[in-house]
């Protein structure tokens, strides 16, 4: 039996890489055994998800736009052409 | 001649562009004054390297996968500038005894509940405060996996750690991130 530290690392490794079938079996044991383990696993997926967030996302499930003010999108448009 | 920079109108590129990657830089980094900054370096270094850019992929993919290493870059800046900053954490784990290697009641997760109580904003600052929190070096693993989706090995060997090591940190880091995310919220 998996203790809480192994099963965390397990759910957090999951997050990253691809379990093995035992390990995969292990954790699904102890995640129906262990309400503090179920909660951080699925916390640590809602974390991950709001770090990975695109814009698109947030315009589409929030109705959330950010826009560059227009001062500083003009500032990068001089740099750009004193490129030229 | 000024074929290499593939006739690219700076006034219709930023138009364009500027408001979709400052979004996403917003995303991802502490602050809008750092985002700001990257945002200009990511046009400025695409326009140099403009010549490079084959057409495989669409413009935006392409000034995105430079603005995700400038947004790295920062990080590992941060990790260098800080490089004797330990992590003072501590497992939230019974460190010996009958409960060894299992949760301290205190410090276990709660129950969540529903997600409509805070907005998106709300929780985003509060993770971005969770994440400065984090030893430099942990932070720079943690996005480097999380948020640029690096392969391991890659990460490894910037950081100079073993695999086995990247998962400990990686574990920690989303031990604490998520401990101190609750603390702020509930």
């Amino acid at each position: 039996m998996l203790d809480c530290n192994q099963a965390t690392l397990l759910a957090s490794k999951k997050l990253d890489d691809k379990l093995s079938l035992w390990e995969r079996i292990r954790l699904k044991i102890h995640l129906m055994n262990c309400k503090f383990c179920y909660n951080f696993n699925l916390q640590s997926e809602k974390i991950d998800k709001i770090i990975k967030i695109t814009p698109d996302e947030l315009e589409h499930k929030c109705h959330h736009s950010i826009h560059l003010e227009a001062d500083k999108k003009q500032k990068i448009i001089d740099k750009l052409t004193k490129e030229q | 001649m000024n074929t290499s920079k593939h006739n690219i109108d700076p006034e219709k590129w930023v138009q364009n562009y500027a408001d979709y990657l400052f979004t996403y830089a917003r995303l991802k980094l502490p602050s809008k004054e750092t985002a700001e900054d990257v945002v200009q370096e990511t046009f400025l270094s695409a326009y140099k390297s403009a010549a490079n850019f084959k057409g495989n992929s669409s413009e935006k993919t392409w000034l995105v996968s430079i603005l995700k290493r400038r947004i790295v870059d920062y990080y590992r800046k941060e990790a260098r500038r800080h490089e004797q900053n330990i992590s003072s954490y501590q497992l939230p784990f019974y460190e010996s005894g009958d409960h060894a290697n299992h949760w301290i009641e205190q410090r276990a997760p709660k129950n969540w509940e529903t997600d409509d109580r805070i907005s998106y904003d709300e929780f985003h600052s509060i993770l971005q405060y969770c994440l400065s929190l984090l030893s430099p070096k942990h932070r720079l693993v943690f996005i480097m996996k999380v948020l640029d989706e690096c392969e391991s090995e890659e990460v490894c060997a910037e950081v100079e750690i073993s695999s086995a090591n990247l998962w400990t940190i990686m574990h920690r880091a989303r031990l604490q991130v998520r401990e101190c995310v609750e603390k702020k919220w509930l």
